[in-house]
């Protein structure tokens, strides 16, 4: 795989939420990532892993207690006033749940044109016109301009979040669980559209979800995270060579279709600790059942195993 | 054979056309079947039907009930408050929900014991700190004093799944036991229910829109899309050789590691 030009990259970034008492949850911790121009780039991790803080930093919803999002040159972290909203137009954010996403009051059409009103890219007059054609460039009728949002079903919803955030033609298309409340038949289709326009229209996109095996079908880089740490960085079609226990526990965990008798479900002991009680060293530990000493006293860094191919562990599998 | 359901059609209010058109099936101890289908396709209103739980207007429009030769659309309130809780129980997709929030685990638990069976607080308390230790929950005591959201999802489901085993019934119903779950905690939840299963002779229905899961649980599968029945049989017939468009169309679309890729 040729390497494409880095155009985000996430440094360092750590955010602490303060809980009172001088305690602090870590939602994540010092995430170093780059995201490269037209590639599907995955985070995955459970619930509580940070993954979404992870996104609220990129969008600039919420500013990071430490580390620098450098996009084109600029720390989009300091952005302010004006520049900020300018930024807003390269990068757009498409929700797991469409049905809350929109204004149930307005049209579809005034729903997907409206970031583009806000930017004066369109006249009103226009607005049926453009909204049809980017209706049609997620694959539905341009009529469907004049409905309303609850009178559609979750995928067509969701192709027209997808609309929305294609509207202002933005760089970065950011989709924090945007298949999870569709059912399976309607994912894949959402998933081939979205193929379709990273391939026709070179957009980034970064996926964040927490199905391993979904994002297996179409990801080129993916990050595994586990308590607001990454754990693993690798290319998402070497996904089964990955070597830290975690991202092999997440493998194992899921049912395959086949009733295949010699996958053996893996199951992890106990259940994730507490993000405002983090133990010192490695996160995984508690539940890691390779831990040795050195894994409870340090904690380990992302280290080169292979090209592309990173992970946090002092004894990678 | 424990359960047979036949020709079932479920209607809403007065509504001619039936929800859910002609579902038949068999279940044998011990045996598991997986009703697995997207949503609206009738699956929850099935087994909701077997529990007689149906909401708001629904009811049986045709068809039959049998537990044990026991027509179940016969009988009286009193018969069903004998049958639920006790020879048929339902696991939820969230216990959290079904669960009082402002009671602890413990009073709600002791209370359930105590409308089924006819023993002291005391006896309750031990019965129900007796199955929660065999679900692998640590510290039992410390669930039964706690209240529902200081838990986390796995352990609610756990207490989900204690409750609703604590009389050994004879059908287990279980509704997205684990939708609302993440990977690892689902893979430890359903080896726990393959547990049960295995150490009673428990019959279980499960109904889930996961068909790994399905896959994994099941000796029996049904695919249901639109409230009707479009394969049934043998799991590995089902999914080694799908009769259906609809059946085959929907094991295409699972996503699976290490299979297609679509950049």
């Amino acid at each position: 795989m040729s390497e494409a030009e880095i155009i985000m990259s996430i440094e360092g970034v750590t955010k602490k939420f303060p809980m009172g008492e001088g305690k602090f949850l870590t939602a994540c911790d010092n995430v170093t990532l780059h995201v490269r121009k037209g590639e599907f780039t995955a985070i995955v991790g459970e619930s509580g892993c940070g993954k979404t803080t992870l996104m609220k930093s990129v969008m600039n919803i919420q500013p990071p207690t430490e580390g620098r999002i450098i996009y084109r040159g600029r720390d989009v972290t300091e952005l302010s006033g004006e520049e900020r909203r300018q930024h807003c137009r390269h990068i757009q954010m498409v929700f797991q749940d469409p049905a809350a996403a929109f204004n149930p009051k307005l049209k579809v059409k005034e729903i997907i044109c409206e970031p583009l009103l806000n930017f004066g890219l369109v006249k009103r007059s226009e607005m049926a016109e453009r909204a049809g054609q980017l209706l049609q460039l997620v694959e539905l009728p341009p009529d469907f301009g004049e409905r309303y949002p609850n009178n559609m079903s979750g995928g067509q919803r969701q192709r027209v979040a997808i609309a929305r955030a294609l509207a202002l033609d933005p760089e970065i298309i950011v989709c924090d669980e945007a298949t999870s409340a569709l059912d399976v038949s309607v994912q894949d289709t959402i998933i081939r559209l979205l193929c379709r326009l990273q391939r026709e229209k070179g957009v980034t996109f970064i996926f964040i979800c927490h199905d391993l095996a979904l994002v297996s079908m179409f990801a080129h880089r993916v990050t595994v995270m586990y308590l607001g740490s990454i754990m693993e960085k690798l290319d998402g079609d070497k996904l089964q060579e990955a070597r830290h226990p975690y991202t092999r526990a997440l493998l194992q965990a899921v049912f395959p279709v086949e009733k295949d008798k010699s996958h053996v479900i893996q199951c992890l002991q106990g259940e994730i600790p507490s993000p405002t009680d983090m133990p010192s060293g490695c996160p995984f530990q508690t539940r890691c059942q390779y831990c040795q000493e050195k894994c409870r006293v340090e904690k380990p860094v992302l280290r080169e195993l292979s090209d592309n191919h990173y992970a946090a562990c002092h004894f990678p599998l | 054979m424990l359960l047979d359901v036949k020709n079932l059609d479920i209607s809403y209010g007065d509504n001619p056309v039936p929800t859910v058109k002609d579902v038949s099936f068999s279940l044998d101890k011990g045996e598991v079947l997986a009703i697995v289908g997207e949503s609206g396709s009738g699956k929850t209103t099935v087994i909701r039907a077997i529990l007689g739980v149906l909401a708001g207007s629904g009811h049986v429009s045709r068809g039959s009930i049998g537990l044990e030769q026991e027509d179940l659309l016969q009988l009286d309130n009193k018969g069903w408050l004998k049958l639920r809780g006790r020879n048929i129980s339902m696991i939820f997709q969230d216990s959290g929900n079904m669960l009082n929030p402002v009671q602890t685990i413990g009073h709600q638990y002791i209370e359930y014991i105590r409308t089924h069976a006819h023993v002291t607080k005391q006896e309750a308390r031990q019965m129900a700190l007796d199955v929660l230790r065999r679900m692998n929950l640590p510290n039992p005591e410390n669930i039964m004093d706690s209240y529902t959201f200081e838990l986390s999802g796995g352990m609610r489901q756990r207490v989900g799944i204690a409750m609703a085993i604590t009389f050994h019934p004879k059908l287990l119903l279980a509704d997205e036991p684990t939708s609302a779950l993440d990977v690892t905690t689902q893979a430890q939840i359903v080896k726990e229910l393959m547990n049960i299963i295995h150490q009673s002779d428990a019959a279980m229905i499960v109904v889930t829109h996961n068909i790994g899961v399905a896959a994994y649980m099941s000796d029996k599968l049904m695919v249901m899309a639109q409230g009707e029945v479009k394969d049934y049989g043998p799991t590995e017939a089902v999914i080694g050789c799908p009769k259906d468009e609809y059946t085959k169309r929907l094991l295409g679309s699972v996503p699976e590691i290490g299979g297609k890729r679509y950049v």
